[in-house]
């Protein structure tokens, strides 16, 4: 258990003009018993991020701490963290039971029995014992993820250090053993350093998740924050799913435009004020909305052959979305999930958007529909930086009972 | 003429191409069957059963006798144990180190490893004969029995020679053979391994070295085969008559005079019997090996 900090951590692989820069400038804090996820696109330098702490890869600036100790020159053996690999890693020709000795001999002076009782009581715990005297081969995936989890567990390191370890695994065991995963650091309250691509991982598990993207961190924050009040465009297009929508316009007096599309902000709001001041006049912005936030109205009789075009006034409009904050559009592809139907709409204006509403209503394809965009959903970014000027607000929980 | 369901011309129900398909396979297995055949039914003759029937006939009657068999093995008795002596320590120890330093060079990471790797590559690739004078040289410069007054040192000396020489001559290959199959060893298995606090050299006694099982039949029958057959190096090399391993004494049984075919085909078997033994006790690792299981 200890407090693991990246400080200003950069790698660079290769010399000169070849070279590449994988992490640039990474500063993490991670508290002791903290699950972090780090999560990001492939590529985005998260592995060799846990690479780094874990010693693998040498550190090319800046410095990796644990319990405020230096760990920049140490050995993988000397740093006293347990990794779980994607691809299991587990010594084929060894047991079960001495896949999971193996480091207690190698890196402890434990006797005997004190290492035979370790495994017996990790294997309890991961419900593993039946499995001890097998080799690995004789085990399906989701036994040889337990077993690999053992084997880090057994050693009680410092910290996890955790590289997709579900992602070999097929979907319903790994949402399964994402809640085990997370039943399990909670007990052991175990520094934790999770690396995923999947964001469903990153939100469920994580107590908060370090967005990377091109080996630059863009946003450590809870799961809901980054979720809600995301730092600038990548992490709101990245983190939810389907995920949020974007109409790259540009500013025009106190509204956001783009061709014939047009989308007044709330200029009575002191944010969203002080969002236009600092974006300028004819900057270029990017309006963002979750899904979820899309409110749809049929119109009565708005088929798709119909060329009436609706409305404000044939549907009642939910309090919060202002008349000049509706649009018609007509609905596209429709994919049914059960839970929910993820609608995809296009606006008589233009721009294509992703809504999702409930399951249980029907939303046929082809029909035409007005597309309420509530100001106080809306998410505004600077389309230069993609920085996020205007963030949802979250005062109005009222939201909720404008979904239909 | 009746066609099958499968289109291929048949009669009554006997599929032609088929028949033809083991016609020619069992050609080609006696053909390359019939010098073996020769040899052994050669080596049952009398003087007179070869001298007056093709080879490959089976000995006539009155002519099969196994004297030939006894005297090869009183002729071949010392340099077979001569041949084992040298053999043995040299193929294991050639695929040990090649083992050794194929994990060096694929499963380690340190600067200028492929120039290195490059120069194993090209010893592969040396003749023997391009090394003989100054292999000679060496040998009469470094004098083991001088170096180490030891009485079975001065005894085998030859020995002793040959059996380093082939060891520094196997190390390439093997290398080469151990190489290609640690590459496909899981490289997050071994960084495991490393987390798990063992060192390099404990990596490779209790991981590598275990899992390498199959690689090391294939490299133990090769270079067995290799140095147990080699004659070059023995002939230069070894000049003592009791160090004198069996393919020397094999070669011996050529006459000057008169040509006892039946004793050198004899004595073939016998020299080769080793090998057949080796390929017995491995075939099934070999084959293992062979096909890159791990």
């Amino acid at each position: 258990m200890a407090r693991l900090q990246l400080d200003s951590v950069k790698k660079r692989f290769g010399e000169g003009t070849d070279s590449v820069l994988a992490v640039d400038d990474l500063s993490v804090d991670i508290d002791d018993g903290e699950f972090l996820v780090l999560v990001g696109p492939s590529g985005c330098g998260k592995s060799t991020t846990l690479r780094m702490v874990a010693g693998l890869e040498t550190i090319t600036d800046g410095e990796v701490r644990l319990d405020g100790e230096v760990m920049n020159e140490r050995g993988p053996a000397e740093r006293d963290i347990a990794m779980v690999f994607q691809s299991y890693a587990l010594y084929p020709h060894m047991t079960v039971r001495n896949n999971m000795r193996f480091g207690l001999e190698e890196s402890t002076d434990l006797d005997d029995e004190t290492m035979d009782d370790r495994v017996e009581s990790t294997a309890e715990l991961l419900e593993i014992t039946d499995l001890l005297d097998r080799k690995p081969g004789a085990l399906s995936g989701g036994q040889r993820q337990r077993v690999a989890l053992g084997r880090a567990i057994v050693r009680e390191p410092k910290a996890f250090l955790m590289d997709e370890p579900l992602s070999n695994l097929d979907a319903k065991l790994r949402s399964q053993m994402r809640t085990e995963l997370q039943r399990l650091q909670a007990d052991l309250e175990t520094t934790t350093v999770y690396v995923t691509h999947d964001q469903t991982e990153a939100m469920t598990m994580a107590d908060r998740v370090a967005i990377l993207d091109g080996g630059e961190l863009q946003q450590v924050a809870t799961p809901l924050e980054a979720y809600h009040r995301p730092a600038n465009r990548f992490v709101a297009g990245f983190i939810g799913e389907p995920s949020m929508n974007f109409v790259d316009c540009s500013v025009a007096g106190e509204a956001l435009v783009t061709d014939e599309f047009a989308y007044p902000l709330d200029t009575a709001n002191d944010s969203v004020d002080a969002a236009l001041t600092a974006l300028g006049e004819a900057a270029g912005a990017t309006l963002g909305i979750r899904p979820e936030d899309i409110v749809l109205i049929e119109a009565d009789g708005g088929d798709a052959d119909d060329t009436h075009r609706p409305t404000v006034t044939d549907g009642p409009l939910p309090g919060e979305v202002d008349a000049s904050h509706a649009f018609a559009a007509t609905v596209g592809v429709v994919e049914p999930m059960g839970d929910e139907n993820v609608v995809h709409l296009t606006l008589d204006d233009g721009p294509e958007l992703v809504a999702t509403v409930d399951g249980l209503r029907h939303v046929r394809e082809g029909r035409r529909v007005t597309v309420g965009l509530p100001s106080n959903a809306i998410h505004v970014f600077d389309a230069e930086s993609g920085e996020a000027m205007q963030n949802r607000s979250l005062e109005t929980a009222a939201l909720d009972t404008a979904r239909v | 003429m009746s066609t099958e369901a499968t289109g291929r011309p048949s009669i009554i129900g006997v599929d032609v191409s088929r028949v033809a398909l083991y016609a020619a396979l069992l050609a080609m297995v006696l053909f390359y069957l019939a010098p073996l055949e020769s040899g052994l039914a050669t080596a049952f003759k009398t003087p007179d059963g070869f001298r007056t029937t093709t080879p490959f006939a089976l000995p006539p009657l009155g002519e099969f006798t196994v004297d030939a068999w006894g005297t090869a093995f009183d002729r071949l008795g010392s340099g077979l144990v001569n041949s084992a002596l040298m053999a043995v320590p040299a193929t294991v120890l050639s695929a040990l180190f090649g083992s050794l330093a194929a994990y060096g060079l694929t499963n380690l990471d340190w600067r200028g490893q492929v120039g290195v790797l490059l120069l194993f590559v090209a010893g592969v690739f040396i003749p023997y004969q391009a090394v003989l004078v100054p292999l000679t040289q060496f040998w009469s410069f470094v004098d083991l029995a001088g170096r180490l007054p030891i009485s079975a040192v001065d005894q085998y000396e030859g020995l002793i020679n040959l059996s380093i020489t082939h060891v520094a001559y196997g190390v390439p290959i093997c290398t080469v053979l151990f190489r290609s199959y640690y590459a496909t060893i899981d490289d997050e298995m071994l960084e495991a391994a490393r987390l798990d606090g063992a060192s390099a050299a404990t990596i490779y006694r209790r991981i590598v070295l275990p899992l390498s099982v199959p690689i090391f039949a294939v490299t133990l029958i090769y270079q067995f085969t290799q140095i147990w057959n080699d004659l070059l190096f023995a002939i230069v090399l070894v000049s003592d008559p009791s160090n004198q391993v069996v393919t020397v004494a094999l070669n011996q049984l050529q006459g000057s005079f008169v040509q006892q075919y039946n004793l050198q085909m004899a004595g073939a078997f016998v020299a080769a019997l080793p090998t057949l033994v080796v390929y017995v006790l491995f075939g099934e690792q070999f084959a293992k090996g062979v096909a890159g299981e791990t």
